[in-house]
This record gives structure tokens, sequence and C-alpha cells, in this order.
């Protein structure tokens, strides 16, 4: 008799299985390492918090994002799991210190990758029993992910300090050498592999190339005029983030709001709850945006800026089209655009200066942790991290060569590479003689098999113009006593 | 006559009140609600509390900045360290006050942290009763700090009817109360809650929609928060939102050390040695709490004739300033920097002379 179904009712409420849940959460019960490709909003988180629930012992979740952790150990106690919890730097050290003692006690504990380095934290995991780890956004612990955290590539060492407990990688995005790293750097043995498809064949796919930005903006202000709502525009800076928020909401009179890190946490949880709210109809964001949110209705993704690689691009139109309905992405482009990506991925890395002096600080000690390095010499987090990891690495190979050749080396090799990413990513965007579609895929080792109508701007034309926009009307106009009216049903 | 931008406008006002008296930097310490002895007496000496922690997010480079700038443009000089307000500047202040209409509270020494507490607790059970009694149970509720939780928890109404009846209650109250407010302070108010199908509004977007500067927008919305806070009695929701909360922190947590070892008979070179301090940092412990305890035995330290002498003096010469002051009284000769500070911070405000 099937025994997971009326567990999958009881506890998550649901009564099928989606596509690939069912083999991946039956591999992690009986034990095996798993990896998987799942695209976002199909339900990835469930194949590892249904085996933590089934299984005995407590599952350890390695999430870099802490506000979907938070969400999910309040979807989890919503749904009556009480004993989960995030266990993450925003926690006061009594309450860090409370989840600690009481590990045993949880089924489920979330982590990000930089707690989960913390002495306090390793040493109490080798007492614990534990029934599964799970590292989600797994692409960040491969050098050829789109994303890499040093932070990552510790987790392997805790697997073992936890005395190698299976372990289940996911992620949305990893081209094919980067899926090989990321088995390989985490361990995983004779894993059980599933890869969903990366294509999205409701999302039509448009490139245009623009001779400069007046002629993109005039475009971008067409196309919101035109194509139904809500869409999302992804550009590169804080400040044309705002820019471009104020210019749609004065040229086409719609609901925007600017999305970026600047923000405070309070002004960002709003915004993204309004979007969500249906409140917004355009929404105008840098990256910061959309990680771990999952909004169906989204009509169009505009990059007004392009994304560094492929495999970001993909993750960003992949927001557009989650109700499969036709969707469309876009792509504005001048011969310019190219200097910020290229900014962009200078700025990931110290800078030769900075390198350089910390590698001839007569009083840099042996054991450097970031936090040093942030106080002492006024490094970017990030850097700082970076260097750590590096400066550690160096140790190891007992400093055959001088600290700052080895990490400019280590820099150089990455640095490279990804411009590499980048080119590719340019290549894609000029060419305008074969499928969108088709080379897109190639990134990812898929072929195009079926036939996908409307595909792209090489194949054919959309049709998504004459539809209805659905503007939204809101509430915005009420009155303050209408508002508290409203709000406490009144 | 143009419009200052409402930060600078409000930095030249508290200027004006410590016109010669103190530096630039001792107003940003005010502006951004620094918790040090000096600026906590700076509040009082020139009863300027209801400036304290009105921009607690102003960046120190920025106002760098932006007070160079008020200098290059004559609103305000600097001499020998201290601010000195311009006849530009007093203008420009006598037209702001003309027509701003200042709200009934703003008091950042007063409820300064509290209302911050106060408001997230307000705001996130205000959200929760709406999208529950909508029958909504998946939103993402605005605040997450685990202990504001812990407080909405204690005090969720439990059954059905409950939820309703507070609801209708906290409904006629808010009302009440924001009607006592001008109708744009109360629309922010509103419009920083969210509810069932209507989300809170950034600072922007309500700065856009009032054509009304971020800063202001922020300040006005504080101040309407102090107003409730100031209420709360009025209802039974608001009161428990203010329940637990320090209105203020009279004494920094190492004052309030000194403090012990003063009830236990110790002098303050004992208290010095016990506490491994510089006798400085003691002295100030002391002018700290003859300043917020009235029944400070001054006497101890100051002579009631040296009192009057120290008072009459502040008076006559209208300020503050220790060093004329000093020189003012200096035929007593034993009368030291101490004794005046201590003097005039438990004297306090009342009778400063130039309210």
């Amino acid at each position: 008799m099937d025994k997971l179904k009326p567990f999958l009712e009881h506890y998550f409420g649901y009564t099928t299985f989606k596509d690939g849940q069912r083999q991946i959460i039956e591999a992690v019960i009986r034990g095996e390492d798993v990896f998987a490709m799942l695209a976002t909003g199909s339900g990835k988180s469930l194949c590892y918090q249904f085996p933590a629930l089934w299984k005995n012992g407590t599952a350890i979740i390695v999430s870099p994002l802490l506000s979907l952790m938070e969400n999910q150990v309040q979807e989890l106690k919503q749904a009556g799991i009480r004993r989960a919890a995030a266990y993450n730097s925003f926690l006061s050290p009594p309450e860090k210190e409370y989840i600690l003692r009481h590990l045993n006690d949880y089924k489920i504990v979330y982590i990000s990758p930089e707690s989960l380095q913390q002495p306090e934290f390793a040493s109490r995991l080798q007492k614990l029993d534990v029934s599964l780890l799970a590292v989600d956004e797994a692409h960040c612990i491969s050098q050829w992910g789109h994303e890499f955290r040093t932070d990552y590539l510790r987790i392997k060492e805790i697997r073992r300090m936890a005395g190698n407990p299976p372990c289940i990688a996911l992620t949305a995005t990893a081209a094919a050498e980067a899926r090989k790293d990321i088995m390989e750097k985490l361990e995983l043995t004779r894993p059980f592999i599933h890869c969903d498809s990366v294509d999205r064949p409701n999302i039509y796919i448009d490139v245009r190339k623009k001779k400069n930005e007046e002629e993109k903006r005039t475009t971008l202000q067409d196309e919101c005029s035109r194509l139904p709502l809500p869409g999302m525009i992804y550009v590169s800076s804080r400040h044309k983030a705002e820019e471009l928020a104020a210019f749609i909401r004065e040229e086409n009179g719609l609901k925007t709001s600017a999305y970026h890190g600047g923000m405070s946490n309070e002004d960002r949880r709003l915004v993204q709850q309004q979007f969500l709210n249906d409140e917004i109809d355009v929404i105008c964001c840098t990256n910061a945006f959309g990680m771990g949110i999952n909004k169906p209705n989204i009509r169009f993704v505009i990059h007004y800026h392009y994304s560094k690689d492929m495999e970001s691009f993909m993750q960003e139109i992949g927001r557009a089209g989650r109700d499969g309905r036709q969707s469309l992405s876009l792509v504005l482009f001048d011969t310019a655009d190219g200097m910020l990506p290229r900014r962009m991925i200078e700025h990931e890395f110290p800078s030769e200066e900075e390198v350089r002096m910390v590698s001839h600080d007569p009083e840099r000690p042996d054991v450097v942790s970031s936090r040093f390095l942030l106080e002492r010499y006024g490094l970017e987090e990030v850097h700082a991290r970076f260097l750590q990891y590096y400066i550690q690495t160096w140790q190891k190979t007992k400093g055959a060569e001088p600290l700052d050749e080895f990490v400019s080396a280590v820099i150089e090799r990455r640095m490279e590479w990804k411009l590499e990413k980048l080119k590719q990513k340019e290549h894609w965007l000029h060419q305008t003689v074969q499928c969108r579609r088709t080379t897109l895929l190639e990134v990812f080792d898929e072929h195009k098999t079926s036939t996908v109508s409307p595909c792209c701007d090489v194949c054919g034309e959309h049709t998504m113009h004459g539809q209805e926009q659905h503007r939204n009307t809101g509430q915005q106009a009420l009155s303050w006593e209408e508002r508290l009216k409203w709000i406490l049903h009144q | 006559m143009q419009a200052l931008p409402f930060r600078r406008q409000m930095f030249l006002l508290l200027a004006e009140r410590m016109n010669q008296e103190r530096s630039i930097q001792a107003l940003y310490h005010i502006l951004t609600g620094k918790k040090s002895s000096q600026t906590i007496q700076d509040i009082k000496w020139y009863d300027v509390t209801y400036f304290f922690r009105m921009f607690p997010y102003w960046k120190e480079t920025e106002f760098e900045q932006e007070t160079k700038d008020m200098q290059n443009n004559r609103y305000i000089a600097s001499e020998n360290n201290r601010i000195i307000i311009t006849e530009k500047g007093r203008s420009q202040n006598e037209t702001f006050r003309c027509d701003y209409r200042w709200p009934p509270v703003f008091n950042g020494w007063l409820y300064g942290k509290s209302a911050a507490v106060f408001w997230k607790r307000t705001a996130l059970f205000v959200q929760c009763l709406s999208q529950t009694l909508a029958g909504n149970r998946r939103f993402l509720p605005v605040f997450e700090d685990i202990s504001v939780q812990q407080w909405l928890k204690k005090n969720w109404p439990r059954t059905i009817e409950g939820k309703k009846q507070t609801a209708s209650e906290l409904f006629v109250e808010l009302r009440d109360l924001l009607r006592e407010l001008d109708d744009g302070d109360a629309f922010l108010v509103m419009n920083r809650i969210s509810g069932y199908h209507l989300t809170g509004q950034t600072w922007t977007q309500l700065s856009n929609r009032l054509e009304m500067s971020e800063d202001e927008c922020r300040f006005r919305f504080l101040s309407a928060v102090h107003y409730l806070l100031e209420h709360a009695d009025r209802s039974s929701t608001l009161v428990r939102a203010a329940s637990g909360l320090a209105i203020r922190d009279i004494l920094t947590e190492t004052t309030k050390k000194t403090l012990r070892y003063m009830n236990e008979g110790h002098g303050m070179e004992q208290i010095a040695r016990a506490r491994n301090l510089k006798m400085s940092t003691i002295e100030d412990h002391f002018v700290e709490i003859a300043s917020e305890q009235k029944e400070f035995p001054i006497g101890d330290f100051v002579t009631e004739d040296d009192q009057r002498l120290i008072l009459h003096y502040a008076k006559t010469l209208q300020t503050k300033r220790l060093k004329v002051l000093k020189e003012a009284v200096s035929p007593a000769e034993h009368l030291d920097y101490f004794c005046i500070r201590l003097t005039l911070a438990f004297y306090g405000r009342d009778d400063n002379g130039q309210a």
C-alpha cells in the first residue's frame, strides 16, 4: 500500500505529487544521495521537507536566502509542523543558544552557509542524529555556477563531521559543467539524478538591438503600454531602477515601484507584498529581487540591462508565466551596455591594491577571519570572505608562491571565465539567424524537442500586443478613514 | 525665500537654539539620538528634547556635506568650533515657522526607541487581524522580529467573536484618535499599515503621493505614532501594545552602576577606584544623575549660596557655556567646572530663561 500519499495529504495538503517529486523523495528516503535540477515553483522544497518529516532525526537545510527560510519555517508552522527553525545571523544570541540547545527536538533546521561554519554549531552537529543534509541553490558551490560562494565549499567538511548523512543537492539552473562540479564538490556517491528541462515553452523570447539609450526608453515605454500586465524590468543599478520606475509611472500612468538592495528591509517587504497582491503593474528591480518569490501571473520580463551570463538570464526570465499562460521575455540593448556587466564582474573580486595590502601586511595573523579583513582593511563583505577562503587555501599549499601572486592568479582565472560566459551571452544576443530557444537550450545541453509557437523573434511574431492590459485600478484613492474601515472590516 | 530641504530646515531651527553654544557635531548627535551623557545634558539644558532622534538614519558623511553646504550658503557659520546662526538663517527660520504646523507631539527623547516597538506591535496586530478576519492565512507578516511576534501571541484574541469585537473597538478607537490629527498625518499612519488586499506604502511612494519629502513624511508619521503612544490608554489594544515599554531609559547603563555605588554611600573617588574609571567619567555620571533625580543631594557638592551664584550668572549672561560661567564666578575659586555643570544639570530647564 502507498504510505506516501496519506502522509503528503496530512502534512502538506496535496493529494498528488508533481512530476519527479515522488522519485526524488523515494530516493532520499532510501538513503541515497540526490542531485535535482528543478524549475522554481515546481515544488523544490517538498523534496527535502517530506523526507525530513518522514525520517528519524534532524534534517539540516542549507539555504542562502534568509527571507526564504523564514517564510518556509512559518509555512511549516502554519501547517502544524512546529518543530522547525531557521538558524541565521538575524537571531539574537539567546535565540541562537535556545535553538542550539534544543537541536535534537527539531525535525528541520534551516541554516545559512555562513552560520554553518560557526564552531558552536559545528560542534553540536557531531552529537546530532542528522537525517539528511539538503543543499538548496547548490550551484553556489561551483566555480562554474553563475554564483559562487566560498562558504559553500565547506559544506562537505560539515557533512563528514555529521557522519556522512545522505545529501540532496537542489538547484534551478546549472549548466552541464556546473552540475558535474556540484556532485563532485559535495562528494555525492552514485547519486540519483533528476533534471527538468530548463525550457519554458510559454515564454516568447525577444531580443532587440537599439541605437542608444533614448531608443531603448522609447521602446520600453511603448511595450509597457501594449503588453499585458503585470511585468518586471531588470536593470543593473539602483539609480536606474528608481529612474525607470518614475519614468513609466509618469509616461504610462501605471503603478510602478523600484526594488533594490538600497531600500530598507521594511520597504522591500512592502514592495514585494504589493507586487504579489497585484497592487503594482510594473516593478523595476535589480537582481536583488526575485529570489524565492513565486508569483504566478507575471506576463513579461524585460531586461533593460542584460545579465552577465545565460544561467542568470534563464533564472530571471523564468519568473514569467509560472501559471503556464503565454508570457514574454524581451532584452533591449545597445552597444554601450557591455560596460555594465564588465564592471560588475570586476567588482565581484577584491582589487589588486587590496590583495597587495593584505598580502604585505606584516601584522596579519596566521589565521584570519573575514571579520578581521573587513575591519582592518575596510574590505567589502563578499571580498573579505573570498580572500579569507583563498588565504586558507594558500596556506595549505605551504606558501610555495607569494600570497598576492597566488590570489591574483585565482582572480584572473575566475575573471577570464566569467568574461567567457558574458561573451557567450553577448554572442547569443547579437546573432539574429538561429532560433533563440535552440541556442539558449544548447547552453544547458538540451535540444528543442517540440515546435514551439510563438517561439522567438527569429522564428516569428507573438500575439500578446492584442491582449487586454489589465491595468491596476486598485484602491489607492481611498481616504484614510475608508482605508481603516476596509482593513478592519467595518 | 527658498524652502530648504526638510532635514536642513530642522537642523537650522535647532541651530538657533544652540547658537554660539555648541559645535555642529553636537547637533548631529541630538538629531540622530545619540545616547551619551553629553548629548542628554544638551537636550535638557537647551530644552530641545523634541529634536532628539528626529533623523536617526542621517548618515554622518551626508550630514557633514549638507552642513558644509549650509555654511557655504551662509545660513550658519562656525567659530571656535561653535555653531553660529546668521541673519539669513534666522529669517529663514522665521518664514518657516510662520506657516508650518508643528505636530501636536514629537518627542524622540521620551518615545524614540519605544515608539518603534509600539508601532511594530500595532501594525502587525492590525495586519493579522485584517487577514484573519478575511479568512486569509497566507500572507507575509510586515515584521518578523521574534519579540514582536511573541507579544502578538500573548495578546491575540482566541475566539472569532473576540477578533470581531477587537476589530470593531479598534476601528472606533483609531478613528477617533486619528481624527484629532491633521488629515495628512492620519493618512500617513493608515498608509503605512498593511491589511487584507491593501499593502502599506513605501516612503518613496508616500512622498510621491503627498508631494512631501521623505524626511518630512517620516517625521510626520513618527510624530503621529508618538501621539498614539501618548494616548494609548484610550484604546485597549494600543495600551497593550505600549505595555512593558520603558517610555524613557532614564540613565545610561554605566551611570546606573555608578548610582548604585552612590546609594551605598561611596564617595566619587572610591567609585572611580572600584569601577576602574577616570574621575572625569564619574563626574559625568553624577551630572547625569543630578539632571534626572530631584532628590539628588546637590547640597553635598555645592553650597546653596554657590548654587544661587551660578544660576544668577547663567540667567544674566544667557548662556550655559561653562567657560564663560567659570570666568564670571571666578572670584569664588573653589567653584570648578564640575560644580557649575552639576548645578546647571540639577536645575535643568526649569529656569534656563530662554524658552
